[in-house]
């Protein structure tokens, strides 16, 4: 930490030396952004979500030892805060499903393919708050059932009927969509 | 597309190619939230400060009134002075005393005899007349917001490191514009700077500036080990001291004529350094104490205790002086005996004090003003 860190007002490139928050910071703040821009619908709000959530581990650092239980709180802030957002602004916007990208026809398969993932995410960002939770947990963040449960204070069995529906519910969408 | 309603395995192949092609859109750029996070932060300490500080106010009053019974003007004025030795508050800079509104939380400040010379948190350097304290000038310095810093006059000019935009630059403050630009590597810095003659020592991430203070001329980049994440900046016996806020912490000492560096181990992230006669000194953020580094062996041959953590050094003299931001003093050690000497309470979050003369000047953070504190016997 120097000077410029201390000081009230002050900018730095670096998050604090030795510090656990700017170790947190350096290792996953692009993965908890990438996890971010999965749960609300835009960059800036994602970024906004995770600063929220460093912040709030500033304020508790004193409490801090490890840097899973560091890692951990990150991701259950991220995710509460995505959803505070998204709740925030229903209030205030059209609650219709993104319109998903329309397919090209192009004869080339990569540019296919991507399209196709387009519009697979445009679907997973219309599904109910819970069961796009559950779907990007598992499926970008990787997350055994388990693991969702704990992470979002329900029961297993619930994970698995969230996934369940929504699985359903993708499968559907992509096969009307074509 | 073949999806698969009958074929989940496909589905969820698919949904993890496509999350990852989303999240993968996000372009991040770590540096840049690095320092709004800082921001946030600095604003959050910022708060619980003002809240810290309006709880003591609140209590001190009430104790006040308790034992006194009632509001007493002239008991609850606060003290000019307090004499008290040995280690303890040797002055109170009262209230309002030598002090000019800056409007912002301030860094630095440099002097060239007539004009105190004042960083603040915008992209602004402040004129202040030393003699009466007025602002004579306002220069806004290019680059990006909340990056002027360490700040250095040297002949007509005054040096300024822009620490965000990886600049240092030297204005003309009679009109104002930048006369020379110097850009530094990498994206940390530049900070501290030091004058040694003609020319002008600044640190940037892992390297050291020699620039010609007279044409603006960069004249040597040092590169100092990869790992350094380089600081403060002092001259003493022939070599420059880097203090490097590590991991590893240590000072640098570059010598010039043999174009060697020798690192000097620290117990904890060192922040400024000053020079005297024979010795750096250097402050550790985390540690209440003043180390002196011999300037002729580069060893650490003593540890002067402080009240509270220490920020920024300089030296005047003997005389070396270090900002206490978080007990709102400055210290004074005396290089010769090694000793603090002196304890002043002033201003707000003080990080910077530099002596002139008898006219010691002080950057108050928090408070947003610089303060002139006459230095009597």
């Amino acid at each position: 930490m120097d000077e410029s860190q201390v000081c009230a007002g002050a900018v730095v490139a670096d998050p604090p030396t030795g510090d656990l928050v700017g170790s947190l910071f350096a290792a996953h703040y692009p993965r908890l952004v990438r996890l971010a821009v999965l749960l609300v619908d835009d960059q800036e709000t994602a970024e906004d979500v995770v600063m929220d959530a460093f912040t709030g581990l500033h304020r508790r650092r004193l409490w801090l030892r490890d840097p899973d239980d560091g890692f951990r709180y990150l991701r259950s802030a991220v995710l509460n805060g995505s959803r505070s957002k998204l709740r925030r602004r229903r209030t205030v916007r059209n609650t219709d499903l993104p319109a998903p990208p329309t397919t090209t026809g192009s004869a080339e398969e990569e540019a296919l393919q991507r399209s196709r993932e387009r519009e697979l995410v445009a679907y997973v960002r219309g599904l109910p708050q819970r069961q796009r939770e559950v779907v990007v947990l598992r499926y970008y963040g990787g997350l055994s059932e388990a693991e969702i449960a704990a992470e979002l204070r329900i029961s297993r069995g619930t994970v698995k009927a969230h996934a369940s529906r929504a699985l359903d519910a993708l499968a559907r969408a992509m096969e009307g969509g074509r | 597309m073949t999806t698969p309603t009958t074929q989940p395995w496909d589905l969820e192949r698919a949904l993890e190619s496509a999350l990852a092609a989303e999240a993968d859109v996000a372009e991040i750029d770590v540096h840049a939230a690095a320092s709004r996070l800082e921001e946030r932060l600095d604003r959050s300490r910022r708060t619980a400060r003002v809240a810290l500080a309006g709880a003591a106010a609140a209590a001190v009053v009430l104790v006040v009134l308790l034992v006194q019974g009632g509001p007493d003007d002239r008991r609850s004025a606060p003290p000019a002075e307090d004499d008290r030795q040995g280690g303890q508050v040797t002055a109170v800079v009262p209230q309002g005393a030598g002090l000019t509104d800056i409007g912002q939380p301030v860094y630095r400040v440099g002097s060239d005899g007539r004009t105190a010379w004042v960083t603040d948190q915008t992209q602004r350097l402040t004129g202040v007349a030393l003699d009466g304290g007025d602002i004579t000038t306002r220069i806004e310095l290019p680059g990006e917001d909340g990056s002027a810093f360490d700040v250095e006059p040297v002949g007509d000019l005054v040096w300024v490191s822009l620490r965000l935009s990886n600049v240092v630059v030297a204005v003309d403050p009679r009109t104002g514009e930048v006369v020379h630009q110097v850009r530094t590597t990498g994206d940390r810095g530049p900070f501290g700077m030091a004058v040694d003659g003609g020319d002008l020592w600044s640190t940037a991430g892992a390297t050291l500036l020699r620039i010609d203070a007279a044409t603006g001329d960069l004249l040597d980049t040092i590169q100092l080990p990869p790992t350094t994440r380089a600081y403060d900046v002092a001259v003493a016996g022939g070599s420059v001291w880097v203090t490097d806020v590590g991991p590893p912490f240590r000072v640098l000492r570059y010598q010039p004529g043999r174009d060697r560096l020798v690192p000097t181990l620290l117990p904890a992230s060192p922040a400024g350094i000053a020079a005297t006669a024979d010795a750096v000194w250097v402050a550790m953020v985390a540690r209440p104490e003043l180390l002196r580094v011999d300037a002729e062996s580069g060893l650490v041959t003593d540890r002067v205790e402080l009240p509270g953590n220490g920020l920024a050094v300089t030296a005047t003299g003997p005389s070396v002086w270090v900002g206490l931001p978080e007990i709102d003093q400055v210290a004074e050690v005396d290089a010769r005996s090694r000793r603090l000497v002196r304890l002043l309470q002033v201003g707000s979050y003080p990080p910077f004090a530099r002596q002139y003369g008898d006219m010691l000047l002080v950057t108050s953070n928090l408070g947003g003003e610089l303060v002139r504190v006459p230095l009597g016997d």
